[in-house]
């Protein structure tokens, strides 16, 4: 009896570990085949442009020069930093703004709040391109091209429909009773905004300022739009002016900065990202 | 739920409520950062008054704006340089942009900050003039005026090029030519004699300044029984500089007087059949295809650009003869020659580049002075030891002359390509003839369509019939094209 | 809006009084209500002011722009060129619809078989999970580029018919020839399929196991499970995830730029055949055709409008239990 259990539980056992290893197997090609190109880009930055030319997909010889060509001829460094400037200032200004708008439409009674919402909501539904050039000529007739002004400053006012909206669902999440006994010890709203309600919310101010991130990092239509000088460029613009349209630089050159643009973002998932696949997911039920 | 209902309703409200407002307010797109400020120019009647000189030590600053591609920054800093021989104490700044320069100077005008120079092409100063009626500044009553004092003359440029800078080619001087912009056959030398070894056959004979189509269709049929590339010529055939010369020799006509697309017609037939041609007897690369040539990558024998020899000899220099020493005689390599032309009737493409001036220029005397000094030959060495651009002053023809920037270095080369039947005189007063041709048929329609017109017809005539397309369809195509495209 | 809000305070602020025939008195109540609707409106006059200045308004102006030829009204006119004249509107309307349409689901099959992996009670399954989802968080500009790079031909080192050339098969001509264009742009696709597994995980981490259990004890197989639970239980989500998603595909522009501008005459790539509205829209602008430019992001506006609405008409069924 004993020896048939354990053949049974030997026989499972052999399966599970069968099935397992299909699993990882299964799992890992998946995992190859979606990072292949990224891998690639990765091996080709590096890659002598001889062997490129010779028609070599992996290198077999190592060289720097393409990075050192990226930041000698192309200045990326200033790019990097002119970058830097308005990622910055967006994913600080992104969560603060819209957590800000959220918490009158969750938290305060007002009249006339459904209705301002319905009206920030229904921005929504307006595409981009829509605006984009009467927004052109607006933020142009103010002085503001070459200047980072048209990235930043519309960020200040509510920091983007989506992310109110987010962070109002979040916040209603939120038991009142916190707040309520602040409001006992006097706490005004602004410190019941700032020291009550935002500690909370710190998985969705995690999310949008990553998204923050992400789309100030990746833009190039906006700055192509707004930077006539090619001093002031993004890091997006120069690689997609520098790399596509003057279509001269070298393979390597190209993979170099394909690279220099995603290190950041993938590093930065890297390290948040049971918090920002969390973040996702709300995003993605709520959004 | 009702939430989102109010929304769509709140939207909707809004939206007509707003509508009204918004269509009372101005016109849209005249916003102009600058309007204000724009200063009448003198009109041409009262050039007496004008001062056209500028007390040598003055302090000011003159803002130069040029598009920010190829080596420009360094052509407009040795401008800059070059000025303060004159002005010591004069900066002139840089201020570089990208995009269409039309775009460029349109977002710069908005914003403000128009340069006081900037460099453009002719296609985009119509535009803007046509977009911003007083913003380009007259140079007619300052040219006039030193012609006058024996300061200036005319006579000193090549007058096609001169007349590229006019409104609408022939008016209001707006722009100074930097330089005789035309195409040229660039063509790998080396290869031609490889295919001459390999056939025994006489080619490099007929490869001269002033060969005809025939010469060409010989030359390309011995290159092609070489059996050396799959393609022989980077035809660019849809730039208007390329195709408009076939065009106006077969008698071709755009428009008509009464604007009409007259495009239609058995001479048009007869150019978009001799342009055909190269692509079936496989000289070109079908323009559908994605192939090329390849002559910048060492695979084909020819290429009509304009550009200058120092920039394509750069090119084939680091990407095919990266293994020859520096020391090489490289005009054995490659060189250039004049577009092949038909004997009848000669024409050759040309374009201009230059400088043109603003109106919102603080001091215009200065600014003339900055444009004058473009147009002298310290200017045109200037940009000629940088880029190689060929000078547009006749006495600048010879560039075997060491006072000559442009030919320095480049002795062996038959530069004459740039310049050759440009309507030189020579010192014993004899003229050449001139070949030169401009595309200006969109004249006859609002110059805002200048740059969107030679696109069409490149793309959807020359390109599309050398695609193969029956010619009727092409019509067809072509005139529902230009149709929509004028009611922009 | 803000200005009707604005009256209506003050009309709640006076009405009352000279109703009760007394001079108006701030009582420490209405006080209070004051400020409380005072503090309700500083806090949201951010987003107020920036809906106004930096949407509605260029909206509205778009709009007006859209019915002037040269600064002057004239209402349909580039309404008529955009259906009657302009041969590319059928184009770039079809090739933008077709593209929304199928690469979205397209992008949400794929996602649900990743999450299904993603989803295995496995040790390090979370690496794995980061390792599908690292291509969707590459900046469009890179990966653009990317793949226009590893999509070229054989001769030009295209590195994926270089490997097809290594295994003896033909070449594929991807972006270059216009009736693979598409298709290579779905292929692209493939690789940002983690973003609608996320989706795809979320809805199933909200499915009761209990369901499945008891599903199980009636002797259900994986497929009955997909069928009767997993589906009908995610569809909320992954409808509106689709609409939303169509919705946005109407408008990208970026790989298609990177890679219509490699490939052929004004991103439209070869034979026009990934030319979009939003790419268009763009040249328009490029040859400062502002008004015609105006008129086409009105009519994609429009179509973005029809897809909201089937959006809000089936969300009822949609949003089940999520309003408070």
């Amino acid at each position: 009896m004993e020896n048939v259990m354990d053949e049974r539980n030997r026989s499972a056992r052999r399966r599970q570990i069968v099935i397992r290893t299909l699993q990882y197997l299964l799992l890992t090609v998946i995992a190859l085949i979606l990072c292949f190109p990224f891998l690639l880009m990765v091996l080709q930055s590096v890659m002598p442009e001889s062997q490129f030319q010779a028609g070599q997909i992996f290198p077999t010889a190592f060289t720097g020069l393409g990075y050192v060509k990226l930041f000698t001829e192309n200045n990326y460094l200033t790019y990097f930093l002119n970058t830097l400037v308005i990622v910055v200032f967006n994913v600080i200004a992104m969560p603060l703004a819209s957590s800000f708008c959220a918490y009158s439409f969750a938290r305060l009674q007002w009249k006339g709040k459904e209705l301002v919402f319905a009206c920030v909501l229904s921005t929504l539904m307006i595409p981009g391109v829509v605006t984009q050039i009467p927004l052109f000529l607006m933020f142009s007739s103010w002085g503001w091209t070459n200047t980072p002004w048209p990235l930043t400053v519309p960020t200040l006012f509510g920091g983007g429909a989506i992310n109110i909206f987010l962070f109002r669902q979040f916040m209603r999440g939120i038991p009142m009773e916190l707040e309520e006994a602040a409001k006992m010890d006097g706490a005004n709203v602004f410190r019941r905004w700032f020291s009550i309600t935002l500690p909370l919310c710190v998985p969705i101010l995690l999310f949008v300022a990553v998204g923050a991130f992400g789309s100030s990092w990746g833009d190039y239509f906006q700055p192509l739009f707004y930077y006539t000088d090619p001093e002031k460029y993004t890091l997006a613009v120069a690689v997609y002016k520098v790399t596509v349209l003057d279509g001269v630089a070298e393979n390597s050159v190209v993979m170099a900065a394909g690279v220099f643009m995603s290190i950041l973002p993938a590093l930065i998932f890297f390290f948040l990202q049971r918090k920002l696949i969390d973040g996702i997911m709300v995003g993605a039920v709520k959004g | 739920m009702k939430l989102f209902k109010r929304m769509i309703a709140v939207a909707m409200g809004c939206a007509f409520a707003m509508c009204g407002f918004a269509g009372c307010g101005e016109s849209g797109e005249q916003g102009g950062g600058q309007g204000g400020g724009q200063r009448p120019v003198t009109p041409g009647g009262n050039t007496e008054s004008i001062v056209t000189e500028v007390d040598a030590d003055i302090t000011a600053t003159v803002v130069l704006g040029y598009k920010n591609e190829n080596n420009e920054d360094k052509i407009a800093k040795k401008l800059a340089d070059s000025f303060k021989a004159k002005f010591p104490n004069v900066t002139v700044q840089l201020a570089a942009f990208t995009g269409e320069t039309s775009t460029a100077i349109d977002k710069l005008y908005r914003s403000g900050s128009m340069p006081d120079v900037f460099l453009t092409n002719s296609f985009d100063m119509l535009a803007i003039n046509a977009q911003y009626e007083d913003l380009l500044f007259d140079l007619n009553p300052y040219i006039e005026q030193e012609e006058k004092e024996g300061k200036f003359d005319r006579n000193d440029y090549y007058a096609t090029w001169w007349k590229l800078g006019q409104e609408n080619f022939d008016g209001a001087q707006f722009m100074v030519p930097r330089a005789a912009d035309r195409v040229v056959v660039h063509y790998n030398k080396a290869k031609v004699k490889e295919a001459e070894a390999k056939t025994g056959l006489e080619i490099q004979k007929y490869i001269k300044n002033g060969w005809t189509w025939d010469d060409f269709n010989t030359v390309c049929d011995a290159l092609k029984q070489a059996n050396m590339s799959t393609y022989i010529v980077d035809s660019n055939m849809d730039w208007e500089a390329v195709y408009n010369p076939i065009l106006t020799y077969f008698g071709a006509e755009y428009f008509d007087d009464n604007g009409d697309l007259a495009i239609d017609s058995a001479e048009t037939k007869n150019a978009l059949d001799f342009i055909k041609s190269w692509v079936d007897k496989g000289y070109v690369a079908p323009p559908d295809s994605g192939r090329a040539a390849d002559f910048d990558y060492g695979k084909g024998f020819m290429h009509f650009q304009s550009r200058a020899l120092s920039t394509t000899l750069d090119i084939l220099k680091t990407r095919v003869y990266s293994d020859l020493p520096a020391t090489t005689d490289w005009s054995q390599y490659y060189d250039v020659v004049t577009m092949p032309v038909f004997a009848d009737n000669p024409l050759i493409g040309v374009g201009a580049a230059g400088y043109c001036a603003s109106t919102t220029a603080e001091n215009p005397a200065l600014v003339w002075q900055f444009m004058k000094h473009i147009a002298s030959r310290e200017g045109q060495n200037a940009i000629a030891e940088i880029a190689n651009y060929v000078p547009v002053r006749k006495d600048m023809a010879d560039y075997t002359d060491p006072a000559n920037q442009w030919g320095v270095g480049y002795e062996k080369f038959n530069l004459t390509a740039f310049t050759y039947n440009s309507g030189n005189t020579d010192e014993e007063g004899n003229t050449e003839p001139n070949w030169n041709c401009y595309t200006d048929y969109f004249l006859k329609k609002p110059a805002k369509h200048a740059v969107s017109l030679n696109d069409t017809f490149g793309i959807y005539l020359i390109e599309s019939y050398a695609n193969g397309r029956e010619y009727d369809q092409v019509m067809k195509t072509l005139n529902t094209r230009v149709t929509q495209l004028l009611r922009r | 809006m803000e200005a009707r809000e604005e009256l209506g305070a003050a009309a709640t602020q006076t009405d009352q009084p000279e109703g009760r025939g007394g001079k108006f008195r701030l009582t420490p109540r209405r006080k209070r209500k004051l400020i409380g609707w005072l503090t309700g409106v500083v806090f949201a006059l951010p987003v107020i002011l920036g809906v106004l200045i930096f949407s509605y308004y260029p909206a509205l102006q778009a709009l007006a722009s859209s019915f002037m030829k040269d600064g002057e009204f004239e209402w349909f006119f580039h309404y008529e060129t955009i259906f009657v004249y302009d041969p590319d509107t059928w184009t770039v309307f079809g090739n933008t619809l077709l593209y929304a349409l199928v690469s979205v689901p397209f992008g949400l099959v794929l996602g649900y078989f990743l999450a299904l992996a993603a989803n295995f009670k496995i040790k390090g399954i979370s690496v794995y999970r980061i390792l599908f989802y690292l291509p969707v968080v590459i900046p469009g500009v890179a990966s653009g580029l990317l793949f226009a790079h590893m999509m070229a031909r054989l001769d030009s080192n295209g590195v994926f018919n270089m490997m097809l050339h290594a295994i003896g098969l033909g070449e594929l001509s991807f972006f270059e020839e216009a009736s693979t264009s598409m298709l290579s742009l779905l292929f692209m696709s493939v690789w940002t399929a983690g973003g609608s597994m996320i989706i795809w995980l979320s809805a199933f981490k909200n499915i009761p196991s209990t369901l499945y259990e008891a599903a199980k004890l009636d002797g259900a197989n994986a497929w009955d499970c997909l069928i009767h639970i997993t589906i009908p239980m995610s569809t909320p989500l992954i409808f509106y995830n689709l609409v939303t998603g169509v919705i946005g595909a109407l408008q990208c522009t970026t790989p298609l730029v990177v890679v219509g501008d490699r490939f052929g005459t004004a991103g439209g790539g070869a034979g026009n055949a990934i030319y979009f509205v939003s790419v268009k829209i763009l040249n328009e602008f490029g040859y400062t055709y502002y008004e015609y430019a105006s008129a086409l992001s009105i009519v994609l506006f429009a179509i973005v409008g029809v897809f909201t609405l089937i959006l809000f008409k089936t969300s009822r069924w949609v949003f089940y239990g999520e309003e408070k």
